[in-house]
């Protein structure tokens, strides 16, 4: 009996000891078997994540923002003009007409993302409302609010994040599609419900817009599809160069305004954070004053019905100095 | 009534009086436009135009409704007083036995 009082004792003291150690390597003891309960990323070395895409999303600028009276002043329910199921992000002369949002279910595992593809097939059909899909310049951004699935909203888009923000480019083959590397945007996933398809670029000479679908169980079609890489990735920068920081990497990204999609807020240039640079190899940052003075150039006035001021003037003045110097008795 | 909008100080007066309407709605739009944003690029001519534009408009409005009102307040005196003269006329030729001047 005391001998096995002895060896019990034994047994929780050896026990105790290794527990530490073994919870330390990633392994439980006790069970029977070894239970692998985590996996440091690190050690196991990257592996690729495909979050599923649940929803989509467009939004249209509300009319009223172009006006004194504000967004949202008279709430307007979702009409789209385009196909039910396509999804839409454009921009014409100088503003944004479509912007589009699509939810995924990242899990926890994205907190630890380091890279990422995000690859959209486009509709280039025009009836779908794709217009010049070759032009297209999108920002992907973030969004921490939930997507609603609802097409040609004119209220309550979520908000999105762009600071900072990955540029997607349009690819012609094999199909037309458009691909993200959300290298940029990788980091930051934690939390995250969804992605913001914002037009990079409203230059008031330009139009284009791209259309997609989001095919549902019960369609068929070319889906989206988003992959992360989950895990360390070294990103080595051989030539820093001086245009790293305010070059054309970072024009497009802007920073959201809300509701109003109309409106071009110029973009304040952030320094990338996931590409690691040698202290010895840096080099000064010249900023390049003509790339950030094409944010500042604004065309044409958010009001256009200013322009009757003027009119609105030449009418009053003469008729105010009339009434001030006519004779105001009465005729008898 | 009838006496009243057949002024003819009035178009002129409505029309001061709407400046100075306008003005307290452009400071109320001015406000709307630079409260839903946080953008200080657009909160800027939204004070402009709309705070310092409204006020202009007031200020300026109410100083020519006032001087128009002075002017009309004395086209009343004199058109009371051009009465008065003419309805002393009218007794003088009635009390008069000849009816004629002298």
């Amino acid at each position: 009996m005391r001998a096995g009082i002895r060896l019990a004792t034994a047994a929780f003291a050896i026990g105790v000891a290794i527990a530490p150690a073994a919870a330390a390597h990633g392994v439980a003891a006790g069970s029977g078997r070894a239970v692998k309960v985590f996996a440091h990323p690190a050690k196991s070395g990257p592996k690729v994540l495909h979050p599923l895409i649940t929803a989509g999303a467009w939004y249209q600028p509300d009319p009223l923002c172009a006006t004194p009276l504000g967004c949202g002043f008279i709430p307007l329910p979702a009409l789209s003009p385009y196909p039910k199921g396509t999804y839409h992000v454009g921009t014409a002369v100088g503003r944004q007409t479509a912007r589009a949002f699509i939810a995924v279910n990242l899990g926890p595992q994205a907190a630890n993302a380091s890279d990422g593809t995000l690859s959209i097939p486009l509709d280039t059909s025009l009836t779908d409302g794709s217009l010049d899909p070759q032009a297209a310049k999108v920002n992907v951004c973030v969004t921490y609010q939930a997507v609603v699935d609802v097409e040609g909203a004119f209220d309550n888009a979520p908000s999105a994040n762009c600071l900072p923000a990955a540029h997607a480019k349009y690819v012609a083959k094999p199909t037309p599609h458009l691909v993200a590397n959300l290298r940029r945007i990788a980091h930051g996933l934690s939390g995250v419900k969804g992605f913001a398809l914002l037009p990079a670029d409203a230059a008031p000479t330009t139009a284009w817009q791209i259309a997609f679908k989001l095919p549902t169980a019960s369609t068929s079609g070319p889906k989206p599809t988003l992959s992360l890489v989950i895990g360390a990735v070294h990103h080595v920068v051989s030539k820093p160069t001086k245009t790293h920081h305010a070059g054309k990497g970072d024009k497009g990204a802007q920073p959201d305004t809300g509701p109003d999609l109309g409106a071009g807020v110029p973009a304040p240039t952030l320094p990338s954070t996931t590409e690691t640079v040698p202290p010895s190899n840096q080099q000064p940052v010249i900023a390049q004053p003509t790339t950030r003075l094409r944010h500042l150039v604004t065309v044409g006035y958010q009001y256009p019905e200013v322009w009757l001021l003027p009119l609105a003037l030449i009418v009053l003045i003469p008729f105010t100095i009339r009434a001030l110097t006519k004779d105001l008795t009465r005729n008898r | 009534m009838r006496r009243a909008t057949s002024h003819p100080a009035l178009p002129s007066l409505l029309l001061f009086a709407g400046m100075v309407v306008a003005g307290f709605v452009a400071m109320a739009l001015g406000w709307r436009v630079a409260a839903r944003t946080l953008n200080v690029a657009g909160q800027v001519p939204a004070i402009i135009s709309g705070g310092l534009g409204g006020l202009v408009l007031v200020i300026i409005g109410t100083g020519l409704f006032v001087a128009q009102m002075g002017r009309a307040s004395g086209a009343e005196e004199r058109d009371s007083l051009h009465d008065v003269l003419d309805r002393t006329s009218e007794v003088i030729q009635v009390v008069r036995p000849d009816g004629g001047p002298r």
